[in-house]
């Protein structure tokens, strides 16, 4: 006996699976009514179980990419796509550079809506209501939508000022600045709108703030001193003080959704 | 064994509290929650699915806070807005889907859950068709799947019958008495006769706070003394109904059957009556009705 004993041992310490289990269930006696109970007991077990799935941030991201509409990937494209067109066509006919950088912005200030509207739906139909009773939170939603949109405006002006960049004599970084400047305060303003509309006007109003506020820069922009080098300094100071700003607003969106008063008292 | 509890919540938004020091624990079964308008149920309800934060006050589940369980609380909840919301351009299916994705049901289990909840409220047909086309009560059907899609241990149902159809209606209680074992069921309505067939409890609130719950014999006993018939010609009818809480009117040949709720015999000849459900509501609820 002990020497089976020893040799079981053995083979467990020996990593050898199969022998040990074989030479063990040898030495066991079942009893079958026990094991059947037993087996019962497991079964009933699993079966009240809850079966539990906990999504990635990337499966969390995937579900937002396949239920949003498609427009709110095209249309940006387009956008941009078109506005380059037009500034190609004007570059052919020897326009100044500033007035490239004119046109650009005003298309530029209308970039923004399509990710705030991307947005704003999560909270349109009194859905935001629902879906803050969900697994997933309705920050992280609105996290993920704006990181989406986030994404794609980047790329696109990422890829405007490259562009722009090969067609007329400049920085880079100096492009980039003309470019990004009024995106972003484009997007303080939707941003506005977003944190204290409601529901039904918030489209309407987004367009009308898009259209007036691309109408406004391409007015002021007209003059060519504003493109001077000894204006950077108030570009720069625009830019970072609408970043800020932007900033403050998505955490007080991101806050204000979390606590539930806008989803069911502004929003709803 | 699954419990729900609230301590002292209160919710108070701007200058009014909507729910004042609200304490009450819930076990597993059906509870309807009876209410005029404006009497708080729905911020209380909005607070039960941690939508809403108290300003004062916890709520637990299973003794644990429901802010803290975080997801893990959601997980387990299935919630009927009042306003019940959609993505008019969606398909029945699609919509369920996407809902589904968000409650973290298993992938797995996604296909199978939507079939069969699709055909649990007859929408089966229409799971292609957008949700823009639909009619009042299949909106209202759809909401009710959703809410079950998780197959959620707390179930919290925001005036469910709302623009339902008779024959949906009867469907619609057999179909929550069918799923309220071992489930904490509470829903908030003002149709009477839901709560009366379904609730194993019911609960009263008038301005934001609890002020009676028992089932419905506990409840009703509460007006017992309190419910008058009596027969008065035409014109009497019509300056008792604006006199008293009136919960019935007949008309019996020239003369008119009233059923007066009122603490005091409101004629010599009313004859006190057995109390129902609605002669509770209105009891309780005759005057914030009116407001």
């Amino acid at each position: 006996m002990k020497r089976k004993k020893t040799e079981l041992w053995s083979l467990y310490g020996a990593g050898r699976d199969r022998r040990f289990w074989k030479l063990a269930m040898k030495n066991i006696t079942v009893d079958s009514l026990k094991k059947q109970q037993a087996l019962r007991m497991i079964s009933q077990t699993a079966g009240e179980k809850r079966i539990i799935s906990r999504p990635s941030l990337v499966h969390k991201i995937g579900v937002q990419i396949r239920y949003l509409e498609k427009g709110y990937f095209v249309f940006p494209v387009l956008l941009m796509s078109g506005a380059l067109g037009i500034v190609n066509g004007m570059k052919q006919t020897g326009v100044r550079e500033v007035e490239l950088f004119t046109v650009l912005s005003a298309v530029i200030a209308l970039l923004g809506i399509f990710g705030t509207i991307s947005i704003s739906r999560l909270f349109s139909n009194h859905m935001g209501e629902l879906e803050a009773s969900c697994f997933c939170s309705i920050g992280e939603l609105v996290a993920i939508r704006m990181t989406l949109s986030a994404f794609i405006n980047g790329v696109l002006l990422l890829a405007c000022s490259i562009v722009m960049r090969g067609w007329i004599q400049m920085e880079f970084l100096r492009i980039l600045l003309y470019i990004l400047t009024p995106f972003l305060v484009s997007n303080c303003l939707y941003y506005a709108i977003l944190l204290r509309m409601r529901d039904k006007n918030i489209i309407l109003s987004f367009g009308a703030t898009g259209i007036l506020s691309g109408a406004v820069w391409s007015f002021f922009l007209r003059n060519s001193l504003v493109y001077a080098r000894g204006a950077m300094a108030v570009w720069i100071g625009m830019a970072v003080c609408s970043g800020m700003i932007l900033i403050g607003e998505i955490h007080w969106l991101l806050k204000g959704a979390e606590k539930g008063e806008m989803i069911c008292y502004q929003w709803n | 064994m699954l419990s729900m509890e609230l301590r002292g919540v209160t919710k108070q938004y701007k200058q009014k509290k909507a729910v004042d020091d609200f304490s009450l624990k819930l076990e597993e079964g059906v509870y309807g929650l009876l209410g005029a308008n404006g009497a708080g149920k729905t911020t209380l309800l909005r607070m039960l699915c941690n939508i809403l934060k108290p300003t004062s006050g916890i709520v637990l589940c299973n003794g644990m806070e429901i802010d803290e369980m975080d997801g893990e609380y959601r997980r387990i909840l299935g919630y009927l807005p009042q306003q019940f919301g959609y993505y008019p351009n969606m398909t029945a299916e699609r919509y369920l889907r996407y809902l589904a994705e968000l409650k973290a049901v298993p992938p797995g289990l996604i296909d199978s859950k939507i079939e069969e909840l699709l055909e649990l409220v007859e929408l089966s047909e229409m799971r292609k068709k957008k949700i823009k086309t639909f009619s009042g009560g299949m909106i209202r059907r759809l909401g009710i799947a959703q809410a079950m899609l998780n197959d959620p241990e707390i179930l919290i149902l925001d005036e469910p019958t709302a623009g339902l159809d008779p024959k949906e209606r009867i469907r619609f209680r057999n179909l929550i008495s069918g799923f309220s074992k071992n489930r904490i069921v509470l829903l908030s309505t003002h149709i009477v006769s839901d709560v009366e067939y379904i609730a194993d409890r019911i609960l009263l609130m008038k301005q934001g706070k609890l002020i009676g719950q028992g089932n419905l014999e506990e409840i009703v006993e509460q007006v017992e003394g309190h419910v008058w018939t009596c027969m008065v010609d035409a014109q009497t009818a019509e300056e008792y109904n604006r006199k008293y809480a009136v919960s019935n009117l007949k008309n019996q040949g020239e003369k008119v059957e009233l059923r007066i709720v009122a603490s005091q015999k409101p004629v010599e000849d009313a004859v006190s009556v057995e109390p129902g459900l609605e002669d509770v509501y209105l009891y309780y609820f005759e005057q914030e009705t009116e407001e």
